[in-house]
């Protein structure tokens, strides 16, 4: 049985009920039922539109998915949601490490958070148990030492998920974190978190999971583990990490570079040279991959998202100072995709003369390291220029409006990878439609830029998808079916680096899922009724968007991506033609069954409300 | 005629070079490319996940005929992040 607590910060009052076994069927857990509780509680509190995103009445729900913290590989995973003070949208945000099952062992599957403490504080869950206490001596540290001192407070098996400076000051690109690196970072729900006045909220894990048949689970567990450790995708990134993405996007001419001026960067983040700084691969909780580096600078990381953005981004090509970049912003509690994507836009609207000196307090130049690392510290405490740059996408109403044309977001999201988006064209069409904003995790198809046999990719489809990575037609339900997959992984807590269809046609699979769902909880699932739960997780954050006043206006690109072709190399000439996206949104559209502005049947609207 | 090589991530490592020369027949397509690189390396190459293979700059399939002293890079085709 899937519980829910609620807490009042501004009562101290904690309260726990079971979740229905009808929402449970509908949205399994995690990321899906994170956004059956958003969806309640905005409306609850006068409407998703109404609500203040630094407001007591926003709720911040934090829940892990069905199978996180069992021994099913990879499910390690929790979601972060609220409205987001990014986007004044939907927000919600996916995050590994080791606090999600910590939380499940302290007696906890999902926190719904509301109200503000009157002073900064912290929630210690422990036995089921849950005890606001003060955040003296907290407050104000960076990410790593709060949870240091946590662990020294209430004992070393202490788990936290914790904010940083940039969280306390409101940042809107502010991440929840856990752990050196593991962020929950999309959106700015560590501002959120911070509005709340709670640093952390620590789990004392010391009870069990209730598992319905742990033999079985634990069969499926040593049969999904052999099968994911033949997968070469799964060793090469339990070897390299994420950076190997690097020399691949790099080569075809897809890495953003210079806020996406340019397409091609500098050999020098490559993995080979980001490795020279790794003495060890990290992994989180029953993970079989091993995907994070430790770094020899005091840190763990960076992702390939990492070494892009506050790479190639802003025209850094030394490896140890992007290292450096990348430590930094995970101290403070920063969003790293957001971080570097807004700084990005900050230099080129300074290169075009449309901010100066004035606003700026000195100049913003490409590859200026020691001015990023100035500008990083100012953004987290909300410094001089860096209060500008701390509003995020918000920011556009301190720059002339022409600045708008420049900045690399869909929804008002900065975009989280550094893959330019104006070669593979599914891509682009990921990236405008994702419930969040411009996110690659939503609904990426990966599999678009593999030269797959056709019997491969009907296999994995259950249809016919071209295979040309720069064709339009076809692929509206190539992202679908990318995105109904993707929901539910999130929905159980499971990573996306073994779900099928990311980077490999070979990974876990709906009926890997239902195995695992049966063995730990008793539920059976159809590989069918799996897809449509991840379908009605779609369907429900497309009518949140809907309240939130989003329409089909706002499934679309940043304008660079329709005006501006790809200068060099093999993806050289390309862009996005407007007519034949709105040709693939009209057809992503009739596949996820939606009118032709992008809204429920009114009979599937009201079955989404009867969730609710 | 020969080929000059890059091997891009991760192919390189197995391999133990970031370069490689081939000398193949004339009139050699990128297929028969492929096929001598799997028989020096037999376990370099998937068989269900072909590299994204680049022509100079120019991404080609596995038809596109070489020529003497082609540059050709192999890369691995992912691209999530």
């Amino acid at each position: 049985m899937t519980t829910m607590a609620t807490l009042d910060l501004s009562t101290g009052r904690l309260e726990s009920q079971p979740v229905t076994d009808t929402a449970v069927r509908a949205l399994l857990g995690g990321r899906g039922l994170n956004m059956l509780e958003l969806a309640r509680h905005l409306r609850r509190a006068g409407g998703a539109a109404q609500v203040d995103p630094f407001g007591p009445e926003n709720p911040l729900i934090i829940g892990a998915g069905m199978l996180t913290g069992t021994i099913a590989p990879n499910a390690a995973r929790f979601n972060v949601s609220a409205k987001s003070p990014e986007t004044l949208g939907l927000g919600d945000a996916n995050c590994g490490g080791f606090f999600a099952a910590a939380m499940r062992k302290a007696g906890f599957d999902r926190l719904v958070i509301q109200g503000q403490a009157a002073a900064p504080s912290y929630l210690l869950l422990e036995d089921g148990r849950g005890r606001l206490l003060p955040a003296d001596g907290l407050w104000g540290l960076p990410v790593d030492e709060v949870q240091e001192a946590l662990r020294a407070r209430h004992g070393p098996g202490t788990v936290s998920a914790v904010i940083g400076p940039a969280g306390e000051h409101r940042a809107r690109l502010a991440a929840v974190m856990t752990g050196k690196k593991n962020a929950a970072a999309r959106g700015g729900l560590g501002g959120v978190m911070g509005s709340k006045n709670l640093k952390a909220v620590a789990a004392v894990g010391a009870g069990r999971i209730p598992v319905a048949d742990p033999a079985a689970l634990r069969q499926a567990r040593i049969e999904q583990t052999a099968y994911l450790q033949g997968s070469r995708v799964v060793q090469v990134l339990g070897r390299l990490g994420t950076p190997f993405l690097y020399d691949v996007s790099n080569r075809l001419g897809t890495i953003r570079t210079r806020n996406s001026q340019d397409n091609f960067f500098e050999d020098t983040l490559n993995a080979a040279e980001i490795e020279k700084y790794s003495d060890r691969m990290l992994a989180c909780t029953s993970c079989v991959v091993h995907c994070r580096h430790r770094n020899t600078l005091g840190g763990e990381g960076p992702e390939y998202s990492t070494i892009g953005l506050l790479g190639a981004n802003l025209g850094i090509a030394p490896t140890d100072q992007v290292i450096d970049l990348n430590n930094r912003v995970n101290r403070l509690g920063l969003d790293a995709s957001s971080t570097g994507s807004i700084l990005a836009w900050a230099m080129e609207l300074y290169q075009r003369g449309l901010i100066d000196d004035d606003l700026t307090g000195g100049p913003l130049l490409w590859g200026d390291y020691e001015r990023v690392c100035e500008l990083i510290e100012a953004i987290a405490y909300r410094r001089g220029f860096g209060a500008v740059l701390a509003e995020s996408s918000q920011a556009a109403r301190f720059f002339p409006t022409e600045a708008r044309r420049y900045l690399n977001a869909v929804k008002d999201l900065p975009q989280s990878d550094p893959h330019d988006v104006r070669y593979i064209k599914s891509f682009a069409l990921g990236i405008a439609v994702a419930s969040r904003g411009a996110d690659h995790l939503r609904n990426r198809p990966t599999l678009d830029i593999l030269p797959l046999p056709d019997e491969v990719r009907r296999r994995v489809y259950g249809f016919s998808a071209p295979s040309d990575p720069t064709a339009y037609e076809g692929k509206a339900a190539v992202v679908a079916w990318h995105e109904d997959i993707y929901a539910v992984a999130d929905c159980l807590g499971v990573c996306k680096f073994v779900t099928q269809g990311f980077n490999s046609p070979n990974l876990l699979g709906y009926s890997h899922f239902a195995d695992l769902i049966l063995a730990a909880t008793g539920m059976t699932f159809t590989p069918e009724e799996l897809r449509r739960a991840g379908a009605n997780v779609v369907d429900l954050e497309r009518s949140l968007n809907a309240a939130f006043g989003r329409t089909r206006l706002d499934d679309t690109l940043p304008d660079r991506t329709f005006d501006e072709p790809l200068p060099a190399r093999a993806a050289k000439g390309h862009r996005i033609e407007r007519g034949s996206f709105e040709r693939m949104l009209d057809e992503y559209y009739a596949v996820r069954g939606w009118d032709e502005m992008g809204r429920l049947s009114p009979e599937r609207a009201s079955e989404v409300m009867s969730w609710l | 005629m020969l080929v000059h090589v890059r091997l891009g991530e991760p192919y390189w490592r197995q391999a133990g070079a970031h370069r490689l020369d081939l000398d193949l027949g004339p009139e050699a397509t990128v297929q028969e490319l492929l096929a001598a690189i799997e028989q020096r390396f037999p376990t370099l190459l998937q068989a269900d996940i072909p590299p994204t293979v680049f022509l100079g700059e120019a991404v080609v399939e596995a038809s596109a005929p070489l020529a003497d002293g082609a540059a050709v890079t192999l890369v691995w085709a992912v691209a999530g992040g």
